[in-house]
């Protein structure tokens, strides 16, 4: 499936290099500020209710003076054979052309099956209606939606930007560049460890360091085929 | 008091039609009391639906808690009237005669709240007739690979079945009760009887669809409880994809289903004074049922734990340790005292196996088999794979309003049942105990050894 | 049905063993099967056993064409709509045959369900025919049997009360 040139349809994925993750949590405050995601506040979030449609997970191995801490950056891997799919009873959550897994806000009456059959536990419910306290509703991004109470969400690949630039590219009547999307995640990076692109593409970045020995994806033992992979390969020590 | 009018059709009658005409202080004071707190909870749940899920306990990564216990306990409540009726009409088992009816409503109205839940657990719930496949200006149809649409259907066959596997055998009675009742009762009983007035071929064509219905039934019951297990199994996580849900979950829904009717008959027993007509062989018999069950039910247990634990997946194994001996401990090895520790040995010896015996064994297992389901649910969703994401559960007033709401529910349902219709089959009973003199067959089991009027 | 007051008696017998012999007697004297109607509060076998051998193979095979039936709103429901509707899965196939093959499952119970209702409450006669005098109905549901006769002509009628009188029957 994958061509030489840059392919008509695109299949966006994503390489994250936890070698070069400081767990700074950037991309999770971008993704905040790109996706109006909700400000859950401490007694929501305290009970298990806040939204993040990236995270970085701290895993700490080792005992006192020999620790260290792993960071992993974690977000829908939209993965090809995605469990969560299946699952809704109203195809609010289906696999788009370009190889993203597209959730549907408008049809989601919110049973939270994909949720619970989602290995990464990377969907958020919106269990009550967002309140952004003045003047923060300024912040909005007027490119995404604001989600209501009873509907799930989740990471996107920032589709927006990838719309906007898909447009943007058919305006100037040019293929899409390799570079020209840029989640704001992969954006807010500042150790660069972040990369976006288009895997079909087998000259684009992505696809490049897909291919390195360090490669790795998060539980594809379970055969969801997920699209982020990981970089690692540091030794301890 | 019974015992001289036993085979005398006016005394039997008085006896099984006196909940119907006649209203006690209590009876009010149930409806009272269920209707309120019923009331209360269909509040609680507005307010739910106002404010968002947020007011019940569920959060990420426990996403199903309370309703779905709720939902798959009711539906397992609802094999009842199935076992009871269906199973025992096909064996010819004669003993079943009083009890057909109890059961058959409490499999109706078990399944009608059972179906209540998915609508109260859903985020935007005013949406859920968005499962029915309707032509609509979305341009969509219900996703039909998914185990919820899938439950649509079978619950819906399942409650349209029950329904009028309840109704026909209601028919003669309710020609009895329009008989015997005067203005607006006695149009309503009209209307309902369809004009049954009791010949030969009615008879015959009526007993002909409830034997066809006992048939049929059955395997849409364990259909319906297996597709509703499938919820679980179909999914990835662990300890829920798991092959054994199917059978485990039938089989745990008939005997939470015959412990729920053991104390539906032992609380009618007393309040409409029936001991001539629910005698302790019925209890005996249910009993050595219950028995059964709660082997089966440990059998299939010790299966599933027993694989997983020899497995030794790490992600199974922390779910497996958050049960047995961690944070659910209490409620796991509760649930193993209700569901078989207690009731083995009281079911198992005759002596013990007595009307307060069953029912005590019945009141533990119908408490044991709700910690059953809420111990598949809640712990495998608070430990994901990815440990990070690990959390816990507490419910909120409104899921425990909303859950003894739908109790109340059922003992409203109930209580309008048995004073709109006798709870006894009437006309069942009565053919079950016709003395030889007085028909030219002996017993009904000799029925078909035709004789012709010469 | 029709002068119904003029040529219909209703009696009211005691015991269904009566109501045997009654009804006997009835057809020695000439009386019709379908002018004999019997009514009681609980199945007579001894009435019943002309029905056995009969419809019973009718009944189920109708049952079974109602399985099909629903057998095939099901496939209407899930494959054909999907398929005309061009529905947008996302790159699952439209049709999944062991998923849909659950619908079609119920739909089968649910069809040979609703045809049983129906033709039960068909054959029996329910809804077309008219329920017993208020008399009567209190009757049978005191455990008697009612035996009414169509009475043609005025003969046929005192032959029909004189043989209720030897049961000590009620006629009406």
């Amino acid at each position: 499936m994958a061509d030489a040139q840059t392919s008509a349809t695109p299949r966006w994925g994503m390489v994250i290099d936890l070698d070069l993750c400081t767990g700074c949590e950037a991309c999770v405050v971008a993704c905040h500020a790109e996706n109006n995601i909700r400000i859950a506040g401490d007694d929501q979030a305290a009970r298990g209710r806040s939204v993040n449609w990236i995270r970085v997970e701290r895993y700490f191995e080792g005992e006192f003076p020999d620790i260290r801490a792993r960071f992993m950056p974690v977000l829908c891997q939209q993965c090809d054979e995605a469990p969560c799919e299946p699952v809704c009873p109203v195809f609010a959550t289906y696999h788009s052309e370009e190889g993203l897994n597209a959730q549907i806000y408008n049809r989601c009456i919110g049973t939270r099956y994909c949720a619970n059959n989602c290995p990464y536990t990377v969907r958020f419910f919106n269990f009550n209606d967002p309140v952004w306290h003045e003047p923060l509703q300024n912040a909005w991004n007027p490119e995404v939606s604001v989600r209501s109470k009873g509907v799930m969400e989740k990471c996107t690949f920032c589709v927006q930007r990838i719309r906007k630039a898909e447009m943007a590219a058919a305006d100037e009547n040019r293929p899409l560049r390799d570079g020209d999307v840029v989640p704001a995640c992969v954006q807010s990076c500042p150790t660069r460890a972040m990369s976006f692109g288009d895997m079909a593409d087998s000259s684009s970045n992505v696809a490049r360091l897909a291919r390195s020995d360090r490669a790795t994806r998060l539980m594809d033992d379970l055969g969801t085929k997920p699209k982020v992979v990981y970089l690692k390969g540091l030794r301890e020590g | 008091m019974i015992a001289g009018g036993m085979n005398d059709a006016a005394s039997i009658n008085t006896d099984l039609l006196r909940s119907v005409f006649r209203t006690g202080k209590w009876w009010y004071l149930t409806v009272l009391i269920a209707g309120s707190v019923m009331l209360a909870a269909g509040a609680a749940f507005l307010y739910q639906a106002y404010v968002g899920i947020a007011v019940a306990g569920i959060n990420r990564p426990v996403y199903w808690a309370f309703y779905i216990t709720n939902f798959v306990f009711w539906i397992g409540i609802s094999h009842a009237g199935t076992l009871i009726s269906a199973i025992l009409r096909v064996t010819g088992a004669e003993w079943r005669r009083p009890i057909t009816r109890c059961a058959e409503a409490i499999t109706v109205f078990a399944l009608m709240i059972g179906a209540l839940f998915p609508i109260i657990h859903l985020g935007r719930p005013w949406l859920f007739y968005w499962l029915v496949p309707y032509p609509s200006e979305r341009g969509l149809w219900p996703n039909f690979r998914s185990p919820l649409a899938w439950d649509f259907f079978a619950i819906n066959t399942y409650l349209t079945g029950s329904i009028i596997y309840l109704y026909l055998p209601l028919i003669p009675d309710l020609a009895m009760l329009r008989a015997k009742s005067k203005g607006i009762r006695r149009r309503i009983y009209s209307l309902l009887s369809l004009g049954w007035s009791g010949t030969p071929l009615q008879w015959h064509r009526l007993e002909r669809a409830v034997r066809i219905m006992a048939v049929i039934i059955i395997p849409v019951a364990v259909s319906v409880h297996t597709i509703v297990s499938w919820d679980f199994a179909m999914a990835i996580q662990p300890m829920w994809h798991s092959t054994i849900f199917g059978p485990y979950f039938v089989v745990g829904a008939i005997f939470s289903g015959i412990a729920a009717l053991i104390v539906a008959m032992a609380i009618l027993r007393k309040v409409f004074h029936l001991e001539a007509y629910l005698k302790p062989v019925h209890f005996n018999n249910l009993g050595l049922l219950l028995l059964t069950m709660s082997l089966l039910w440990f059998y299939f247990t010790f299966s599933e734990y027993l694989t997983g634990y020899y497995g030794n997946e790490p992600a199974e194994m922390q779910i497996f340790w958050s049960k047995v001996s961690g944070p659910y401990s209490p409620l796991f090895w509760a649930m193993v005292v209700c569901c078989f520790i207690i009731p083995v040995p009281i079911l198992a010896f005759k002596k013990l196996r007595t009307i307060t015996g069953t029912l005590i064994a019945s009141t533990g297992i119908v408490i044991g088999m709700w910690l059953e389901r809420f111990l598949i649910i809640v712990p495998t969703l608070a430990a994901p794979r990815l440990t990070f994401n690990w959390g816990h559960y507490r419910p909120t007033w409104v899921e425990i309003l909303i859950t003894i709401g739908t109790v109340a529910y059922f003992i409203f349902l109930y209580a309008v049942f048995t004073k709109l219709f006798p709870i006894v089959a009437v006309w069942e009973y009565k053919e079950g105990i016709r003395p030889p003199h007085t028909s030219m067959e002996p017993t009904q089991s000799e029925a078909t050894a035709a004789v012709s009027a010469d | 049905m029709a002068d119904e007051t003029v040529e219909k008696l209703t009696a009211i017998i005691d015991s269904p063993l009566q109501a045997q012999e009654a009804t006997a007697e009835l057809y020695e004297e000439g009386f019709a099967r379908e002018d004999i109607t019997v009514m009681s509060a609980e199945p007579l076998p001894a009435f019943m056993s002309e029905f056995d051998s009969r419809s019973r193979g009718g009944a189920t095979l109708l049952v079974i064409g109602g399985g099909f039936a629903g057998a095939f709103a099901a496939v209407a429901l899930t494959v054909w709509t999907a398929k005309r509707m061009g529905l947008v899965t996302g790159g699952m196939p439209i049709v999944t045959p062991w998923a849909f093959g659950i619908i079609v499952y119920e739909l089968i119970a649910l069809g040979a369900i609703l045809t049983t209702l129906v033709i039960t409450v068909y054959e029996a006669g329910l809804l077309r025919s008219a329920q017993p005098s208020p008399e009567v109905d209190r009757a049978i549901a005191d455990g008697k049997v009612a035996v009414a006769v169509r009475c043609p002509t005025e003969i046929s009628r005192s032959v029909a009360e004189a043989i209720f009188a030897k049961s000590g029957a009620q006629v009406y």
